[in-house]
Parts: C-alpha cells; sequence; structure tokens
C-alpha cells in the first residue's frame, strides 16, 4: 500500500519536485565521506563520557525485567550471543576472545584471479608502472 | 608501585589488560568473567597465562574467586630470567604467550629466554612462523637490537594435541624505546614464506606453495616459499600443515598472512566444530587463500598488516616522549581496541587522521616516556 502511496505522491507533484533529487547520490557520498572522524570512532564522542557500553562491554542485560521478579532462577538470553559470529568481532560482548590475528572472511575476498583486480594493486609492487 | 586499582569487566583484552597494569603498576580488578556464559570464569589457557606472568615478575599477586568470575592481579617486578620453561597446555597455542611476554620481555631486571610448549600453528593465534618473519623485525624500528631477538622452533605441535616447543629470547631496551616515524610503506620487492608439514606427507607443503604461487606470478617474479618438513620427535603429537606467507617492501615493512589446516585429529574433543567446518582443508585451498589474503594486506597499505597494530601501538604509546608517527591500512578492530586500553592505562592518546589519497589512517602520538624501571643499575 506505501509503495503505490508513493508513487501516486510523486506523479501528483510532477517533474518539478525531483530537482532536489539530482546528485543526490554524489551528495550523499561527499558527506558519507567527511562523516566517519576517527577519532570519535575509536575514543568516543568529546564531551560525551564514553559509556560503560562503548568501553567495556554491554551492562548486564535482563536486569530490569519487571516481571518475575520473584523467581529464584531466570533465563538467560543471549548468552551464546557472538559466539556464532566468529570472525565479526562484537565489540559490545564482554567476553569477546582475545585473538590478535586478524582473520579475513575468505567470502570478502576479491577476486583475484580477474585481470582488474590484479592491475589494481600492480603499483604496489616494485614491478608496476613507476613513471606514474 | 602506585596503589591505583583500575576495575573493568569482561574476559576481552585480558592478555592486553594484564600487560598493560604489569607495566604501569596498575592493581587490575576484572569482574564478571563470562558471568553470563554456560562455563562462567577464567579459562585453563587464562590461568595459565596469569602463572606464566608469576613465572617472570617477582611479587606479582593474584586472587582468584571460587567460581573464576573475578579476578585481582596486583603486578610485581618484572625480573626476566634464563631457562624458564611454561607449559602453555593445548586450547590456545604459543602464540596467545608469545605477544604478552615480547612486550614484557623488554623491560625486565635480565634478559628473557623462555621455553613455551604447546601448539605452534593454529587458526586462531598467529603462528611461529609469522612471529619469526613479521613480529620480530618490527621491534627494530623502535630501536631494539634484533640480533638478539631471537625466536626457535624446536619441535612442531599441530593441533589438537600440540608436542611443539619454541625458545623465546628477548633482550633488555637500554632505557626507553626510541620513537618511530614509520609511514612509508615502500613496494613490495618479494614475498617469501615457510609452508610447514609435520606428521603428514611432505608434498602437502609442495601443493600449498605451488597454489600460492600461482597467484603471485602474475604480480612478482621474486617469490620463494621454504619447506619445512617435520618427522620423527621433532613433529609434534598430531598431524597438521599450514603457510606462512611475508611480502617484503622496499622500505623494510613486512605484511603477512597465514592460514593452517585446522585440526585433522577429530577423534578427541572437538571444541568449535562449527568455527571449523567452513575452514578450508585441502592444502591446495590453503596455499591460495593464504596468497590471496596477503594481496588483501598489500592492497591496504599500511606499515604493518592488520594483524600487527596492536603491538604497533602499544610499542608508539611506551617510547620515549617524543613523538611516533606511523601508518595502518584500515583500524582493525583489535586495534581500535588496544588505542583505547592504551588511552586507559597509559594515558596516551593518538590522533588518527584519514589519508584520503592513498585510503590509509595515519596516527600520530606522543609516547609515555615509559623507561625500564626493573633494569639492574651498576
Amino acid at each position: 500500500i506505501q509503495k503505490t502511496f508513493k508513487k501516486g505522491e510523486d506523479a501528483e507533484l510532477g517533474s518539478g519536485a525531483a530537482n532536489w533529487k539530482e546528485g543526490m547520490m554524489a551528495r550523499a557520498a561527499a558527506m558519507a565521506k567527511n562523516k566517519v572522524n576517527l577519532m570519535h570512532l575509536v575514543y568516543g564522542r568529546p564531551g560525551v563520557k564514553p559509556t560503560p557500553s562503548s568501553f567495556q562491554g554491554s551492562q548486564v542485560d535482563g536486569e530490569s525485567d519487571d516481571s518475575e521478579d520473584d523467581e529464584l532462577f531466570r533465563v538467560r538470553r543471549d548468552s551464546q550471543r557472538g559466539a556464532s559470529t566468529s570472525g565479526n568481532v562484537d565489540m559490545d560482548d564482554l567476553d569477546t576472545e582475545d585473538c590478535s590475528k586478524f582473520c579475513l572472511d575468505p567470502l570478502t575476498l576479491s577476486n583475484w584471479d580477474s585481470d582488474e583486480v590484479i592491475e589494481s594493486i600492480r603499483d604496489r609492487f616494485v614491478t608496476g608502472d613507476w613513471e606514474k | 608501585m602506585s596503589g591505583a586499582v583500575r576495575r573493568v569487566r569482561g574476559s576481552q583484552q585480558l592478555r592486553l589488560r594484564l600487560v598493560l597494569a604489569t607495566l604501569s603498576g596498575t592493581t587490575l580488578r576484572v569482574d564478571d568473567i563470562r558471568a553470563t556464559s554456560a562455563a562462567p570464569g577464567l579459562k585453563d589457557y587464562e590461568a595459565s597465562l596469569l602463572r606464566l606472568l608469576e613465572k617472570i615478575s617477582h611479587g606479582a599477586n593474584v586472587e582468584i574467586n571460587e567460581t573464576g568470575t573475578k579476578l585481582k592481579y596486583k603486578p610485581g617486578i618484572l625480573v626476566g630470567g634464563r631457562s624458564i620453561v611454561h607449559d602453555c597446555g593445548t586450547s590456545r597455542s604459543v602464540g596467545y604467550f608469545l605477544e604478552p611476554l615480547l612486550i614484557l620481555g623488554l623491560f625486565g631486571k635480565s634478559p628473557l629466554t623462555i621455553t613455551l610448549k604447546g601448539i605452534t600453528n593454529d587458526i586462531k593465534d598467529p603462528s611461529v612462523d609469522t612471529f619469526r618473519s613479521t613480529t620480530l623485525p618490527m621491534l627494530k624500528q623502535f630501536g631494539i637490537p634484533t640480533e638478539e631477538l631471537e625466536l626457535k622452533i624446536v619441535t612442531r605441535g599441530a593441533p589438537p594435541l600440540g608436542g611443539g616447543e619454541v625458545r623465546l629470547r628477548v633482550p633488555l631496551i637500554p632505557i626507553s624505546l626510541s620513537a618511530a616515524t614509520w609511514t612509508d610503506e615502500g613496494m613490495v620487492k618479494r614475498i617469501r614464506g615457510v609452508a610447514y608439514s609435520t606428521r603428514v606427507s611432505p608434498q602437502m607443503a609442495n601443493r600449498m606453495i605451488d597454489s600460492a604461487r600461482g597467484i603471485f606470478n602474475r604480480l612478482l617474479p621474486d617469490v620463494y616459499i621454504f619447506t619445512d618438513h617435520y618427522t620423527g620427535h621433532e613433529s609434534g603429537k598430531s598431524p597438521g600443515y599450514g603457510i606462512s606467507l611475508v611480502a617484503e617492501t622496499t622500505t623494510g615493512c613486512m605484511l603477512s598472512s597465514e592460514k593452517t589446516a585446522t585440526s585433522l585429529h577429530r577423534e578427541g574433543t572437538v571444541i568449535e566444530q562449527d568455527a571449523s567446518a567452513h575452514e578450508p582443508q585441502l592444502p591446495e585451498d590453503i596455499g591460495r587463500q593464504a596468497a590471496m589474503m596477503l594481496l588483501e594486506e598489500i592492497k591496504q597499505g599500511g606499515v604493518v598488516d592488520s594483524t600487527h597494530q596492536g603491538l604497533l601501538f602499544i610499542l608508539c604509546a611506551l617510547t620515549a616522549e617524543d613523538v611516533s608517527k606511523v601508518r595502518v591500512g584500515k583500524l582493525s578492530p583489535y586495534g581500535i581496541q588496544t588505542l583505547r586500553l592504551v588511552k586507559e592505562f597509559l594515558g596516551v592518546q593518538f590522533s588518527i587522521r584519514a589519508d584520503p589519497a592513498s585510503s590509509t589512517v595515519i596516527l600520530t602520538c606522543v609516547g609515555s616516556g615509559y623507561k625500564n624501571l626493573s633494569r639492574k643499575v651498576s
């Protein structure tokens, strides 16, 4: 239903409404480039006191459950979270495995059989074109 | 030692926290170690690491509660020492223990010579081959005499049973580490590597080398990968094979990648079956993937590979009060965590700037001026 509504809206407003959309991709790309501040990414934003969740892992979950407070035992949900996503390090997990080795997911490897990909790093080698 | 106590939660980054607590003389209190896990508390390799820390220092005090979910570590004075032997067990490889030892060994009272027993190559930790080819040469940039740095592989030990043995020798630093300006990664001039095989056909190593070479040949003729085959008492208790590659640049940077076959024996307790299920087993696949991973590291740029970012940042932070400047490709999760811990324990904050021209990251910091206080003054 939403889709048809949007289509109808576009048609009603005519072609003039699409002006601001021009070059949207380029602008978004330019903004995204400037946006990532590595200092903030690593140390958190200045002024904002880094919360324990961003520094030392998430709060123990399930503490604020209003129901079943009188129960002696509670089932922990999510206890195996992060264990299944090997390779993808969950920065907020308190008990992330301590590995310094960077494990690249084999599925994200570029296709190093293709000429294009090989040519893209040719100049990183002494055999590359030094004139450029 | 100051009486500062630092409280943290969870088992994450325990190694680095222990190392930085030891260096900064801070008492470390860790709560909630795997508190919500089905197997709570410290793992045996973490307990083993704590015992190792006690071995190389005087007056260290470790208290662990009954369930192992709480830990209090009061560091002592690093003494180093000769002919220390440590059994690393079989749950983690010796690579797990080598990294903290390398940093702590530099700041002891006497040079450290230690024999570590256990698994030499596995899929989780940097292998001893990579350690030798890439990690040790890195220290040269910080004014450490690399002639005295040595890692000798006495016997191989593949998972799950291990049986390997390595000997590490770490020299003392004179007073403090010298700051490094290390931003020029140069161009790759040659690729070297080691393909090891133990208790399997020596042909396995050749098969890995062939498939790895097939990928490099289109880019660089200077590729040489050594075969390292073990038999008899030098071959450890389990069969295994793997490959460790290193790209050497014109400016002396080393970029590494490695791939190891997961444990071939499945009769014992298989700890992480699901994790190793999609790992390659065929030597051809292992060689190919290691080669492709190396090319990814080369493409990314930077003076070290993703695996060595953590060590690089720590070394930068421990230098004399001088400016260090380094370049890395893309910040790895481990690198980011290290940066945070370094700020927490040593008060060193890096200035991090993206370099859009080469799509790399440049980090600058002023060293903490850390001095080797344990060193004997004669």
